[in-house]
């Protein structure tokens, strides 16, 4: 309930800050639609690819936290992703894009070729990623969410401890944070892939 | 359900997700999905392809099914048939409700979000058609066969020219509605919670009997 109360007051700003401008509207609403192209596919293991750092690196912060909300709901009205947590995952999301956009923008000024923006754009994501799954495991912890509700009994096993109210917060950790970094690493290296293929074709995107 | 108002039908489908949600019983869960099915067939939808649409949701809840496998059968069978249920209850909605009134729901809490929604609908099926030619492009010129390196390679090519071309696809239909003369602002059907008729009675029985089910399960547990 506070996930989706603070999303909403930040949004109710989010939309003061945007008002008139309807082009960036429009781009906006493409990368709603290429996430939820991109989180479509499944990749057989329980990680997806979310584009979140690079919504943040084009459309800024205001306009990536309005299309993530969108792109969460969105997700969560299909069954994919809880609806009772579209808020506390936005919160979540929009750390990444916030990162990505702060800490590209900062690579940026560094990094002036070619090679560096691209390299700068997944760096940027990788640091994000990597933020936001620390961000995870310190909710879990701090709202005293029992992980193993989350893990279950396979994940208990596969660690030698006996009953699923035995995993610790720091087992979840163990758990989650390997798949998180492995697949932060794989969308830093699409990220690089991506902008730096799109520096060569229409830079002014990446570039503004 | 499809000449029901609006306003009924959101307002049946979030207590009967509410009930969906909160349920603890698989006999619950498979009550309310038959009764969504029997909506869906009533309203001459087409069941068989929305419950394969429904299955995607399925397959990442039996990920989470899988690791709860040994700890609970049920409570695995639990975890898929809520995503299978929710998402056949959206198609529900949305298979029997015109996208622009959904939107104008939307449109009385903020204008940003029902057009940002609006271009959102449209563009997705767009991208989603050009994905998927240009894959079949790649893959019957053998874009993906052979070293490793080069799969990677012509994949990040792929998501790259999807992303320009999505880009610009954007702009183009930017342009073409400022000629028309968008200023941000799209006009919608109003009526949304105009008086009751004899077709809300639908969405209202929907809502009755996911409710009822949920109650008589919380009982029996």
């Amino acid at each position: 309930m506070a996930g989706y109360l603070v999303t909403l007051a930040l949004v109710a700003l989010a939309v003061r800050r945007v008002r008139g401008q309807e082009k960036k509207g429009v781009l906006a609403a493409v990368m709603v639609a290429v996430m939820l192209v991109v989180q479509s596919i499944p990749l057989g293991v329980p990680y997806h690819i979310n584009l979140s750092a690079l919504t943040g690196i084009i459309l800024g912060p205001w306009w990536a936290l309005i299309s993530i909300l969108v792109t969460n709901a969105a997700q969560a009205s299909f069954g994919h992703g809880g609806v009772t947590v579209v808020g506390l995952n936005t919160l979540v999301v929009w750390t990444e894009a916030l990162i990505g956009y702060y800490l590209f923008a900062a690579l940026r000024k560094v990094l002036k070729s070619r090679l560096g923006i691209s390299t700068a754009a997944g760096a940027s994501t990788l640091l994000a990623l990597i933020f936001s799954a620390f961000l995870v495991v310190g909710i879990v912890g701090i709202s005293g969410i029992d992980p193993s509700e989350a893990l279950g009994e396979h994940a208990s096993e596969l660690l030698g401890v006996a009953t699923p109210a035995q995993i610790s917060i720091t087992i979840f950790a163990t758990l989650m944070l390997p798949i998180a970094i492995g697949g932060a690493l794989i969308e830093a290296v699409i990220t690089a892939l991506l902008v730096a293929y799109v520096l060569q074709v229409k830079a002014s995107m990446i570039l503004g | 359900m499809h000449r029901a108002s609006v306003g009924t039908k959101i307002a049946s489908t979030a207590v009967a997700l509410g009930t969906i949600i909160f349920s603890t019983t698989i006999l619950t869960l498979l009550g309310q999905f038959l009764i969504i099915l029997l909506f869906q067939f009533a309203s001459r939808l087409p069941v068989k392809r929305l419950l394969i649409w429904a299955s995607y949701p399925a397959f990442f809840a039996v990920i989470f099914a899988i690791s709860q496998a040994q700890y609970s059968v049920e409570l695995s069978a639990q975890t898929m048939l809520r995503a299978v249920d929710a998402a056949l209850l959206m198609l529900l909605l949305i298979g029997t409700t015109p996208f622009t009134r959904i939107i104008a729901v939307l449109r009385k809490a903020s204008r940003t979000l029902s057009n940002l929604a609006f271009f959102s609908y449209r563009f997705f099926f767009l991208f989603t058609d050009e994905s998927s030619r240009r894959l079949t492009a790649l893959r019957v010129r053998g874009a993906f066969e052979g070293a490793i390196q080069t799969k990677i390679k012509n994949a990040a090519n792929l998501i790259g020219l999807l992303f320009v071309s999505y880009m610009e696809s954007g702009e183009k239909v930017y342009d073409a509605v400022k000629t028309r003369g968008y200023r941000g602002e799209f006009s919608t059907e109003a009526a949304l919670l105009g008086e009751l008729t004899r077709y809300d009675f639908a969405p209202v029985l929907l809502a009755c009997l996911t409710v009822t089910l949920f109650l008589a399960g919380s009982l029996c547990v």
